[in-house]
């Protein structure tokens, strides 16, 4: 009989580990993403390389001189072309 | 094309933006500003100053500064090394050896010329290895580049300007030097040339567009040359190749079929593409 209780409190006691368990890791989960997605410092998104990109390099190399578009003006000038 | 002009300096120039959201253009001003910091000849700590000193050696770069240097010598091959990203020492030697507004006229002569090597740089995986001799100037590549990354951060159509090197996705009026106008549809519209950023030394005239094969400024007959490309890059890599190649330049832009105007003292030429376009027959595509 006592043995019982015992077994029985000690099955409680490792629900009750496992629950809080359980709780401490859904709170760090659901705190991290709230930390990522609000505190101002934080990066929100993986940072990307401020170079061009991989496939833009790629095209502009496939394409080696190829021809743009021009036409006569058909307006003002907005900007200007000349040696810098 | 959403919102006005906006208008900033970096690299050196003006920076024009049409058609950027607000956050497109916080993104193309970080661009460029990191583009100069990685690229310029005179800031100290600069990755070409860095790769430049340790000439020689393999040395490690950033992703950025590879993917540049590879595209420069694939531009340098293109043009069979017209346009070379290894005239740093020549430039160097003709007196381009710091920031242009700071540069003057100069009594001593010119030291001795620094032929270029294109052929003598290798990267690839992150590593670049240069000839000993050899000092890179990525000027050649690096703004027309920051012009075409720029325009694609626009997710609507727009255009970018830098110096007066264009790339546009959406129409855009274009003067041209020295008089006339046209209407850029898409793609690339840059002028290279002499009239700027000379400079006297030992009572020569001295420019920034070195002959590759001398080392010394170009004696090109063109004072300007405007060509239009599909990209900014090509548009500015076909016109300073245009000016280097001298009389050769119109048919050999011609024989790509781009559109191009060459600005001599005395005349203007014009390809056969840039006179259908600009008369309307046909656009240069």
């Amino acid at each position: 009989m006592t043995d019982s209780r015992i077994e029985t409190a000690r099955r409680r006691a490792s629900y009750a580990k496992s629950g809080l368990g359980l709780a401490a890791g859904i709170t760090f989960v659901v705190g991290l993403a709230l930390v990522r997605g609000t505190v101002t410092s934080h990066a929100k998104a993986r940072p990307q390389p401020l170079a061009a990109p991989d496939s833009f390099t790629r095209a502009l190399r496939q394409a080696s001189i190829a021809p743009g578009a021009i036409a006569p003006p058909q307006a003002p000038p907005q900007t200007s072309t000349a040696v810098s | 094309m959403s919102g006005g002009t906006h208008a900033f300096c970096a690299m050196g120039c003006e920076v024009l933006v049409a058609g950027a959201a607000p956050r497109e253009l916080r993104q193309i001003e970080t661009l460029f500003r990191s583009y100069d910091q990685v690229f310029s000849r005179f800031i100290a700590g600069s990755e070409l100053n860095w790769v430049n000193a340790a000439a020689g050696a393999v040395v490690p770069v950033s992703p950025l500064f590879g993917s540049v240097l590879e595209t420069a010598l694939a531009m340098a091959e293109h043009t069979h090394g017209l346009v070379d990203p290894t005239v740093g020492a020549a430039l160097v030697a003709a007196g381009y050896n710091r920031d242009f507004a700071l540069i003057g006229d100069d009594p001593r002569p010119p030291a001795a010329a620094q032929p270029a090597g294109w052929r003598q740089v290798k990267s690839g995986g992150g590593l670049v290895q240069t000839g000993a001799n050899i000092q890179l100037d990525l000027n050649g590549v690096v703004k027309a580049l920051a012009v075409d990354a720029a325009l694609a951060l626009i997710s609507a159509g727009g255009w970018v300007s830098a110096g007066g090197d264009l790339a546009a996705s959406a129409p855009v009026e274009v003067a041209l030097p020295e008089g006339g106008a046209v209407r850029l549809e898409r793609g690339g519209l840059a002028t290279s040339g002499s009239v700027k950023r000379r400079w006297l030394r030992g009572g020569h005239r001295q420019h920034h567009l070195i002959d590759p094969a001398t080392g010394m400024p170009s004696s090109s007959p063109w004072r300007q040359v405007t060509v239009c490309g599909a990209s900014c890059l090509e548009a500015d890599v076909a016109a300073k190749a245009c000016f280097l190649l001298g009389s050769a330049g119109p048919s050999w832009l011609a024989g790509r079929s781009l559109a191009g105007r060459f600005l001599s003292q005395q005349s203007e030429t014009v390809t056969p593409a840039w006179r259908d376009a600009v008369q309307g027959v046909a656009a240069c595509i």
